[in-house]
């Protein structure tokens, strides 16, 4: 089965609209969470991936932050094993 | 006139930027930063929102990188670190150095100097000019009475000058409603409407409730930076024979330093000789001193009461155990409780509610009812004053930093407001068991040999336990130790997790394991059978010693739980919150203890069940768990709180919400009661703030208040709430205590 896929981000933020391109480029229906607006949203975050920067894309158990650059092979890998 | 700061090779500024929350404005925060001259070594934490720098000043002054920073719409918060501080002289002027934060809508409060008077702060002399320009319009007055007027006019024109500079700074940054804004507005419309005198009032009290602010700010604060004094400057280094006096913060890890009676520990490390007494309480709080000999640590900042000690440095200065409290605390106040986060909202809808109302009050009467203008101006105008959001706003930010530094003093070190607020809402706390309930001190308490010796059995546990340092490993290697037995060297040790641990001595597969896993293995006589259980009913953890094939002994271990973990559980119930122990010892052992101490028990868990049982727990509301931060450190996640019982692991500083740095159950009591006494302050704050601000809403409408009385009001409900917040800072929990905690902070031992 498909993995649930959460990404947390932020308005106006380019590296959280990639990952958002990435993810419907290779149809994985995904959960957004706007931890700006949202304090549990950015709680949530922090206690899954330990930063308290976005974009954090979580993927399964999996969790990936930092740059968009940085992300992306690491979520390519684990939609490419999910499906 | 500023002194210089430091050039090239200055330690590094660590800022708190708020704002910073994605990936792209920590790029254009680094971009920005790294084209200053002067900047090096740029780095940003996205686990913490900070930028941190080298910076040299006399290319790139501190102000500058401040103002770009706020120029991009960030609004960065210097942390003081125990190493900047200690690199920088304290300045006369700090107008480069303003907190400014968000939490204060616009407001900009310095933190002066320990020891700076308030009249040479920024917000001081502000004060004293508007005085005097009011004193001298009114002195003006008795010359040239008819004039009277334009010395009032310039009184107000030039004080609120700063004002309005603020204001329009402010909404060159996106927040057009700001307080300076709103006192600007109504000093310039008393003014317009013939009542200068007034406006210079407005402006000079408006000026003095700035200043009480700033001064509750540092007073706060101080609480905190106070640790900071903590910390010895100097060292005395073991070099050959004898000993020279060096900086504390330029001690290298493995260098010996001395330290003498009465002297104050320069670094996190280990006695290599000497045995003393050492006065722990400035480091966490615990007041009563602790005998440490050789293998022992020793923190940074703890004063040596007695004997001569040599200490092998572990750690770096900004990584001493002390430092890192201090840095995790100043991070602290970066994270805001869900209140302050509302206030926040509530003020961004609330201020220019606030202009809105003040505008038709005095625009609608005259236009559309035919009144007289003059009143219904007026009336506006003092609304503007009366709406200023001063005490709400600073309600929540002081209590919370009231409320962290009063805990830390105490050895509850609490990482954020967030989890300060939480903690007084959790419905129910989780302890492990060993280390958390019980004093993580197993004693070994039986060996029983199967066809070998009592001596041969621990000889070949203390083998396969020489590599662990699981506590029961560290029971059985001690054992050893204290019985003269020497242990032959082992291979391929491995722990198994929830089950044992395993390793190759003298040519056999040896394993130590838990009864039950023994049992899965290997055929357990009905007798050895009866021995463990007998021994877990008395509250011991058996293990067994056993090869492949064969049972060879079996070794019983107590931990004692702790002597306040009782009072603590009856505690906490009283306060409506239940207490559940979780271990992964058998069920027989983890309910001779719990049953000792009042509480339940779920028994046999393996660290995943730990997570399933924290996940069900939160079902009935919110869940702390309390840990010693090792094993543990999945499950502190997981919980609304994560507690780590002392503060002397690494793991437990990074991963818990908070700390108790004394190492008793009780503080887990005083945490709650503390959480729970500064969200009562906070609320009273709202209110009476709130209510202050209705009544004279009423009479202002009704034409009873003058713009003097409004600004009062303003001031007023400022200073109370102020003092309402920092009332926090006396707190000393309910607990009556067997040593009470010597009063104030210790006096500096000297090196």
């Amino acid at each position: 089965m498909a993995p649930d896929i959460t990404v947390y981000t932020v308005p106006g933020c380019a590296d959280c609209e990639a990952v958002k391109r990435l993810l419907k480029g290779k149809g994985a229906a995904f959960t957004e969470k706007n931890v700006r607006e949202d304090p549990a949203a950015l709680a949530e975050m922090q206690a899954r991936a330990g930063v308290r920067i976005a974009p954090v894309t979580v993927i399964g158990e999996q969790v990936f932050s930092g740059y968009f650059d940085d992300q992306r092979p690491g979520l390519l890998a684990a939609l490419e094993a999910a499906q | 006139m500023a002194s210089p700061c430091p050039a090239s090779g200055a330690a590094p500024l660590v800022y708190f930027v708020d704002g910073m929350d994605c990936a792209s404005c920590v790029q254009k925060v680094e971009a920005m930063v790294n084209r200053l001259p002067g900047t090096a070594e740029v780095r940003t934490s996205f686990a913490r929102q900070t930028l941190k720098l080298e910076l040299d000043e006399a290319q790139t002054p501190r102000a500058t990188l401040e103002k770009n920073l706020l120029a991009l719409g960030y609004t960065p918060s210097l942390q003081e670190t125990a190493q900047s501080k200690a690199a920088q002289p304290p300045h006369e002027d700090h107008s480069g150095h303003d907190h400014a934060a968000e939490d204060h809508a616009g407001h900009v409060h310095e933190v002066l100097p320990a020891g700076t008077p308030w009249y040479r702060g920024k917000q001081g002399k502000l004060v004293i000019f508007s005085g005097v320009l009011l004193a001298l319009a009114w002195g003006f007055g008795f010359i040239e009475p008819g004039l009277s007027v334009y010395g009032y006019v310039a009184a107000t024109v030039l004080g609120v000058w700063p004002l309005a500079k603020q204001a329009w700074a402010s909404a060159r940054l996106g927040d057009p409603f700001s307080i300076n804004m709103l006192v600007s507005l109504a000093a310039i419309g008393a003014v317009a409407i013939g009542q200068a005198a007034e406006g210079a009032v407005v402006v000079f009290f408006f000026a003095i409730g700035e200043l009480l602010e700033g001064v509750a700010a540092g007073r706060a604060r101080a609480g905190i930076q106070a640790l900071a004094a903590l910390a010895p400057k100097t060292a005395l280094l073991v070099e050959g024979s004898g000993t020279r006096e060096v900086p504390a913060d330029s001690l290298q890890i493995g260098q010996t330093v001395q330290v003498r009676p009465g002297g104050r520990v320069p670094a996190d490390g280990t006695i290599l000789s000497g045995t003393s007494n050492l006065d722990d309480s400035p480091v966490t709080g615990e007041s009563m001193p602790v005998t440490k000999t050789v293998g022992d640590t020793v923190f940074a900042g703890s004063i040596n009461t007695d004997g001569v000690l040599s200490v092998t440095v572990e750690k770096e200065a900004s990584d001493n155990t002390i430092a890192r409290i201090i840095e995790l605390v100043e991070e602290a106040e970066g994270s805001k409780a869900a209140t302050a986060r509302f206030i926040d909202r509530f003020s961004r809808y609330y201020t220019p509610g606030v202009v809105l109302v003040s505008a038709l009050v005095a625009l609608v009467p005259p236009l559309l009812l035919g009144a007289e203008w003059y009143p219904w101006l007026y009336k506006g105008i003092t609304l503007l004053l009366i709406g200023c959001p001063c005490a709400l706003v600073l309600s929540v930010p002081a209590a919370i930093t009231s409320g962290i530094s009063a805990g830390t003093r105490r050895g509850l070190l609490i990482k954020g407001g967030a989890a300060l607020e939480t903690i007084g809402t959790v419905k129910t706390v989780a302890f492990d068991k060993t280390g958390t309930l019980t004093a993580g001190k197993p004693r070994v308490t039986d060996v029983i040999g199967a066809g070998v010796s009592e001596g041969e059995v621990l000889r070949l546990a203390a083998a396969v336990e020489s590599g662990s340092s699981h506590p029961l490993a560290q029971a059985i290697t001690k054992e050893a130790a204290r019985l003269n037995v020497t242990a032959p060297a082992a291979q391929d040790a491995k722990a198994i997790a929830g089950k044992g641990a395993s390793a190759s001595v003298e040519g056999r597969s040896l394993f130590i394991s838990s009864p039950q896993h023994a049992a899965s293995t290997l055929k357990l006589t009905p007798d050895l059978q009866g021995k463990l259980t007998a021994l877990e009913e008395a509250g011991k953890t058996a293990v067994v010693l056993h090869s492949a094939d064969a049972v060879l002994g079996v070794l019983a271990i107590r931990d004692e739980p702790r002597e306040d973990a009782k009072a603590a559980i009856a505690r906490l119930k009283e306060m409506g919150v239940n207490a559940v122990m979780l271990t992964g010892d058998n069920a027989r052992t983890g309910r001779a203890i719990a049953s000792g101490l009042g509480l339940d028990v779920q028994a046999e868990l393996l660290p995943e069940d730990k997570l399933r049982l924290i996940s069900e727990l939160k079902k009935n509301g919110g869940v702390a768990m309390v840990g010693d931060g090792i094993n543990d450190a999945p499950a502190l996640a997981q919980a609304d709180v994560g507690i780590a019982m002392g503060g002397g692991t690494d793991v437990a500083l990074e991963t818990a919400d908070a700390a108790l740095l004394r190492e008793r159950v009780g503080d887990v009591a005083d945490l709650v009661q503390l959480s729970r006494d500064t969200m009562t302050n906070i609320k009273w704050n709202i209110a009476f703030a709130l209510g202050l601000k209705a009544i004279f809403l009423v009479t202002t409408l009704l034409g009873y208040t003058n713009l003097w009385m409004a600004i009062l009001a303003d001031t007023g409900a400022t200073a109370i709430v102020t003092a309402n917040a920092l009332r926090l800072l006396g707190w000393k929990g309910g607990a009556v205590r067997k040593a009470p905690a010597p009063s104030g902070l210790p006096a500096s031992g000297g090196v």
